[in-house]
Order: C-alpha cells, then sequence, then structure tokens
C-alpha cells in the first residue's frame, strides 16, 4: 500500500485529470497527435461511492451520502491507465485513463505534461483565485467602536 | 387485511401521466428551461435535492427538478430511486473539512476567529424586500473582488481554540461505535476501506443495515443529513422553544469545496477525484456536567452536500439533542427522542406513506363501513331502550374491541 | 500487482446470463446449466470465474482457500473490488479448489436464526462434475429424487447430511467445473437410503 504522498507525480495528475472539466481535457488532448491504439482492460463504467464525513470534522466517520463516478481502464502497449472521475461522463473517464497511460510511458510523458496536464492546472489555478479574490471581498473588517468618555 | 387487486384506469392512467408532460412543459411559446439554467440558477434548489436524495451529481438533481415540475421532495425521490440502479464502487476516506476552500465563513462566537469570517454569497444582511428588477430578463452582476487576498491562508477550527483550553468535549473517534451494528445480528456488514486491515469499525450504513434504537452517532449523522429540511428545521426551532433547551451559539459555519479521496484496491494508492461543495455547522452548547464530566460545552455537529445553511444548522442542533441520553440530560422534548427523530426524518419514506392513502382502499373502507353501521344500529338500538342492561353495555364493549383491533 | 486478464466481453449480458443459470443452478439441484465462457485467470474454472464476476463486489467478503495463484486475487481485486478475509466463518463466499483440504462444513457461517440468508456461499471447484460415488437427493427443486454422481468424498456428505437438519440455517453450494456449475441448496437432503448406505448416523430429524 502506497499513500498518496509516496506516488505524488502519479496522484497528482490522475487528479488533474479527474477534476478537469470536459471539454479543456478534450481540447487539450486533441492537440496530441498520432495518439497509439488502445483497448480496455475495463470499460468505461458509472457507480457510486459513499462519500464519508467525521463528526465535529475530525472525529467518528459517517456515512454522508454518495456520489456519482465514473471508472476506466484502458490497456497501452504494456501499459494500463486508470481513470476515475467524479459525475457520469464515459468520455471523460475514458481520456483520463488515456492520458494516465500516456503519461508513464517514456515517449509521450513530456508531451502530455506539457500539452494536458500544465494547461489543466493553470487553469484550476486562475479559478481558485478568482473564487479566493471574490471570498475575500466579503470578510468583514470589525471596528471597536469607542464608547463614553476617554 | 389481504388486498383485492382492482383493475380499470389504465387508459386515464395513460393520459394523466400525458397531461402531467404538457402542463409541466408550460407554454410552448416560452423556452424551455435547460438543465444548465437550472443548475446554475436554482442553485440551492439542486443542493437541497442532492443532500435529501443522498446523491451529490448537480446534473441529475437538476434533472430531476425539471422532471418533477419542481416538486423538490418528488425530485429528491427521483435521486435515490435513481442511486439504486448503480452499484457501489468505493467509500471515500472521510472528508478532510479543515482544508476547505472556503466560500463562506462565520463564527457567532469568537469575532476575531483565525482565518476571518467571510460572509460569502449569503441572503442574511439583506432587506427581504422584493427586487422588481429582477423580474427583467437582462441582468448581469458582476463579482466583487479583492485585489489582495491569499490562496493559501489557513482556517483553523473554532472549536480548536475552545479543545486547547479543554472548555469542549473532544471530539470521540469512533472507536466505542457501532455498538448498533453488532447488536443488529447481521453478518458480513462490515466493509473496510482500503485494504480491509487499516480500519476496524467501520460507519454504520442505514442504507445497508437496519437502524436499531439505541443507535450511535454515526447512524444519527447519516440519517439526518439526508433528513427532511423542514422536519428538522421544526426540530431544531422546538429544542430552542425549551422543549430540550440545550442553549446553542452558532460556534462555526463553513461553506466551501472539499477534497474526495478514494483508495482503489486495484490501482494501491489514493488519489483526489473531485472537489465537492459542502457545509458543515459546528454549535457549540452549555452543558451544566455530571458526576464524570465537569461543567463544559458540548457539541452538535452539521454536515450537507452543497449550500444548505439552513438544514445543516438544524441538523446541528438536533445532532446535540439526541447526544441527551448519552450525557446523562433528562428527555424532556421530541427532539431528544431518537425514536422519534430519526424514524421521521426522511421525506421519502414519509411522502410514501402518507401519499399511499390516495392509493384505492374500497374494500378496506367497505369493511370499516360495515362495521360502523353495524356499531350504530346497535347503538340506537340500545338508546332505544332506556333500561338498557349490564349485558347490552358488555356486548357494546366487546363490538368497541372488535373495531380497534 | 494488475491483472492483465479481462473480465465479462458484455458486463451487463454476460452477468445476467450467469445469473439465471446460478438461480436454475439452485432451484433444479443436480441438474447442470451452463455459464458464458471466458477467459480465467489460471487456477479458476471458467464457471467459477463468470460466477465470481457476477456475484462479488465491495460490500462481500470472500475467504480464498490457500494456495491459488496469486493473479486469481488481483483478478477478483480488479474485477470486482470484493473484500477478502482469512476467517471462513466471517466470508459471504468462500472459495474452494480442493474440497478434500478445504475447512469442514461446519466452520463456514450457517446463518442466524433471523438473518439465515446471511450464511457463507461456497464456490467449489472440483474437476469434473461426475465420477464420484452416486447418491440421491430430495428436496425442494427435485422431482421426487435425483441421482448426482459428484467427485466428492463419503466424510463430505457426512457433513452435509448434519448440516441439512439444521435448516433453515446451513450453506448453499455451487459446484465448478469447465463452464458447467451444478446448484446444492441447503433445502437438498441425501435420501434415508444414501446415509444409510453410507453407514451415517442420522441427525436431527426424520425423514
Amino acid at each position: 500500500m502506497v499513500k498518496a504522498e509516496q506516488q505524488p507525480s502519479r496522484a497528482i495528475w490522475m487528479s488533474t485529470l479527474a477534476k478537469a472539466p470536459l471539454p479543456l481535457l478534450e481540447q487539450c488532448v486533441a492537440t496530441l497527435e498520432d495518439l497509439p491504439d488502445y483497448g480496455f482492460l475495463r470499460s468505461p463504467e458509472i457507480g457510486l461511492t459513499m462519500v464519508r464525513g467525521r463528526a465535529e470534522g475530525t472525529g467518528q466517520p459517517f456515512n454522508l451520502g454518495e456520489m456519482t463516478l465514473t471508472r476506466c481502464v484502458v490497456q497501452l502497449d504494456q501499459l494500463t491507465g486508470f481513470g476515475y472521475v467524479v459525475g457520469r461522463s464515459k468520455r471523460h473517464a475514458e481520456l483520463a485513463a488515456l492520458c494516465d497511460g500516456l503519461l508513464q510511458h517514456p515517449g509521450w510523458h513530456a508531451q502530455v505534461q506539457t500539452n494536458v496536464i500544465h494547461p489543466l492546472q493553470t487553469a484550476a489555478q486562475d479559478q481558485r483565485h478568482s473564487e479566493v479574490a471574490a471570498v475575500e471581498s466579503t470578510r468583514v473588517n470589525f471596528f471597536t467602536m469607542l464608547r463614553g468618555e476617554s | 387485511m389481504p388486498y383485492v387487486a382492482v383493475k380499470g384506469g389504465e387508459q386515464a392512467i395513460r393520459n394523466a401521466e400525458a397531461l402531467l408532460k404538457a402542463k409541466r412543459r408550460g407554454d410552448a411559446d416560452v423556452p424551455e428551461l435547460s438543465l444548465e439554467q437550472i443548475k446554475q440558477q436554482m442553485q440551492l434548489a439542486v443542493n437541497r435535492v442532492m443532500a435529501e436524495g443522498s446523491l451529490y451529481d448537480p446534473d441529475l438533481a437538476a434533472l430531476a427538478i425539471k422532471q418533477s415540475w419542481g416538486d423538490l421532495v418528488e425530485a429528491a425521490f427521483l435521486l435515490r430511486a435513481y442511486r439504486t440502479t448503480l452499484p457501489r464502487l468505493y467509500y471515500s476516506e472521510p472528508l478532510d473539512t479543515s482544508e476547505m476552500a472556503i466560500q463562506r465563513r462565520i463564527s457567532a462566537i469568537f469575532k476575531e476567529a483565525p482565518g476571518g469570517q467571510k460572509l460569502g454569497p449569503t441572503f442574511d444582511y439583506i432587506h427581504r424586500l422584493l427586487d422588481f428588477k429582477l423580474a427583467a430578463e437582462d441582468n448581469t452582476f458582476p463579482a466583487p473582488i479583492s485585489e489582495e487576498y491569499d490562496t493559501a491562508e489557513a482556517t483553523p477550527r473554532v472549536a480548536h481554540m475552545l479543545e486547547q483550553e479543554g472548555l469542549v468535549m473532544p471530539p470521540s473517534n469512533g472507536a466505542q461505535g457501532n455498538g448498533s451494528q453488532t447488536e443488529s445480528g447481521m453478518v458480513g456488514t462490515a466493509h473496510p476501506t482500503g485494504d480491509g486491515q487499516r480500519s476496524g469499525v467501520e460507519p454504520f450504513d442505514i442504507t445497508r443495515q437496519s437502524l436499531n434504537t439505541p443507535t450511535n452517532r454515526d447512524a444519527r449523522l447519516q440519517n439526518l443529513a439526508r433528513g427532511d429540511e423542514g422536519f428538522l428545521l421544526s426540530m431544531a426551532y422546538s429544542t430552542q422553544r425549551g422543549y430540550g433547551k440545550n442553549h446553542p451559539f452558532a460556534g462555526e459555519i463553513r461553506v466551501g469545496e472539499v477534497e474526495v479521496s478514494i483508495f482503489p484496491e486495484e490501482l494501491g494508492f489514493e488519489i483526489a477525484i473531485a472537489d465537492i461543495t459542502v457545509t458543515e455547522v459546528q454549535m457549540v452548547n452549555q452543558f451544566k456536567g455530571n458526576k464524570e464530566i465537569p461543567p463544559q460545552f458540548t457539541q452538535g455537529y452539521g454536515l450537507t452536500f452543497g449550500y444548505n445553511e439552513r438544514k445543516a444548522m438544524a441538523m446541528a442542533l438536533v445532532d446535540r439533542a439526541l447526544q441527551a441520553k448519552d450525557l446523562g440530560e433528562s428527555l424532556d422534548g421530541p427532539a431528544q427522542d431518537e425514536e422519534f427523530v430519526l424514524y421521521h426524518s426522511d421525506n421519502i419514506e414519509a411522502q410514501g406513506f402518507v401519499q399511499h392513502l390516495k392509493l384505492p382502499h374500497y374494500i378496506d373502507f367497505q369493511a370499516e363501513l360495515n362495521l360502523i353501521r353495524k356499531l350504530r344500529s346497535d347503538y340506537e338500538h340500545n338508546n332505544s331502550q332506556p333500561e338498557a342492561s349490564e349485558k347490552s353495555k358488555k356486548e357494546r364493549s366487546t363490538a368497541a374491541k372488535e373495531a380497534t383491533s | 500487482m494488475i491483472t492483465q486478464l479481462a473480465g465479462f466481453a458484455d458486463a451487463i449480458h454476460d452477468a445476467q446470463h450467469t445469473f439465471r443459470a446460478l438461480l436454475d443452478a439452485l432451484a433444479r439441484p443436480g441438474i447442470p446449466q451452463t455459464t458464458v465462457s471466458l477467459t480465467p485467470p489460471s487456477g479458476l474454472e471458467s464457471s467459477c470465474a463468470a460466477t465470481c464476476l457476477t456475484l462479488l463486489d465491495l460490500e462481500t467478503s470472500v475467504w480464498l482457500q490457500p494456495g491459488l495463484p496469486a493473479d486469481v486475487r488481483s483478478w477478483l481485486v480488479f474485477h470486482t473490488g470484493c473484500r477478502f478475509t482469512d476467517h471462513p466463518h466471517a466470508a459471504d463466499f468462500a472459495l474452494i479448489w480442493q474440497l478434500n483440504n478445504a475447512p469442514e462444513l461446519s466452520e463456514f457461517s450457517w446463518g442466524t436464526a433471523e438473518y439465515p440468508e446471511s450464511s457463507t456461499s461456497l464456490l467449489i471447484q472440483l474437476p469434473n462434475l461426475t465420477g464420484g460415488e452416486p447418491i440421491t437427493l430430495e428436496g425442494p427443486g427435485i422431482l421426487s429424487e435425483i441421482e448426482v454422481s459428484l467427485p466428492m468424498e463419503s466424510a463430505f456428505w457426512q457433513q452435509w447430511e448434519t448440516m441439512t437438519a439444521n435448516y433453515p440455517l446451513g450453506l448453499d453450494c455451487w459446484c465448478f467445473a469447465q463452464n458447467q456449475i451444478m446448484g446444492l441448496p441447503r433445502t437438498s437432503k441425501l435420501t434415508a437410503s444414501v446415509y444409510e448406505s453410507l453407514g451415517f448416523t442420522k441427525h436431527g430429524y426424520s425423514y
């Protein structure tokens, strides 16, 4: 068993692919030319994940509710690429799995990092920045009112 | 009582469905609602449907709202029905709400809570006056932005400050939990995450195990998280009005995105697959203490899918009320009665049982009618004889017993 | 280790077909049923592999009789997500490939009086579904009685006899060879002539 921290690069790119908006992912994948043939070790499949929370945020775990998830595994030469995405898009799961497979391939890794992963990460960062900037504008600054004689 | 099948009405039923579809669409000259419109402009309805439908999927929730003609309980029902058609593939790691990407965060107990108070998009502090400008359809509202901001700013929990002083009961890790799981007598219901060796005690799952009282907090929180907002709101309100008073403060309310991580066994490591929006509420309540526990604050917890603040607050108050038994408090109000609360909180179950009364009960009622006619004739017969004997009184009470059995 | 072998070619229909075969096998004890064929990992019979894909998921715990190739386990994890247990009594399903070395039937869960269906289901791989001492069975789904010649030793039938006397508690079994399945539900009892001929002591109630 390997925790996420010990598998940084792969867990990170898989997460980037999972969270990407599908239109942008399609657009990035379209820039990759002469994609190799691949088959499915597991065809795209829709299912559920039971999402868990913790009492008080840090205490006893409990089942909060379910979430849709689509997964897919592609076979590419001797490599297997895994895709796990939230929602019900089989296409998204397939593209995520394909990119995961390519990223494990020495001949493809750099190109997929540059053409797919980096643009997706930049877009996510921009999105995050604009959200934080908006929320920040609603921060309350308290003033202490002096009352009576000083 | 056995049911007797009644046939007929097929054409009426088909037409009623067709009529519903036509009425739901309304005037064909008015553009049809798109799911994207519902998802974005009816977001709080989508959130409520996801929470009560117990399924996080904004696209499906929007479809359910469209299909249900805006009836949110019906929409939640559609989501619940849909989720039963899908296999459960994973259990997520518990959400780390401490690492939430904050959209809104307030504390009613510490003005200077580290991480700041951020109002986010809220109806609070807005006059409840109808905005007639909205009736026009060419509105654009640019979001305000702050030039200076810090994406790495930490937002530590407010309750943590009280914990450090030892003034609030620390969260239990659940090691004592799951009594109800073993009591249920089910075999093979534990579903470990990961490789099965990592966690010993699995949270109770009300979708897989039948809920028997007394319950533990894991089962209660799952039940409340999908419970009806209106029901929980009323229960919460009743505690404030004195039916099981526990003097609450909104310690912290936060809304934002948290990462959902899964640990696929076949992959062998953990990955974050999504950011989902949740609302988290930590209520802080006064507790006088008892023989074993000194006076301190206790907590009620609320967590829901989506931005669902009223529901999450109500959930936290009811969660605290349901801890009365564990804390040795007297049980004075309905909100403290777990059987009452947990067995009536689910609007899918409740609407089904209430609305089934619409279905034909012709035979049931015929039997009831015959019984009442007989009782009435006995009654009239006995009353017409003023010297009604002890014997006829006895007969009447026997008939009454039959009526109630 | 990640398996390189695919599961069903047509996940939904193949699983439905196999499920029907499994139902029929238990409904008609002693009559072999046929499953779809697939390429199983080495160590699994085709019919047993199809059954695993059909019945196992995240919410089932499986006991594997030790000694199966490692790829069986990784294939099951990949395609079904099932959990494994080292304790036969805790298993929803037990996969047996060497019946003679398997734990006694009493070591698996027979369910509880409240939930008899929570018992372990046994998946027993055999070289063939015939070739053993013929025995006759009776019970629901069998018109008077049926003769089967599963290659099982008399010790198994003795344990079976003890088990069926505890009905509704007990185990349901499926036996597999190549792409064939034979069901052996807890309701199938040995006929009186069989247990007498095998020299068994009768347990429980009379027939």
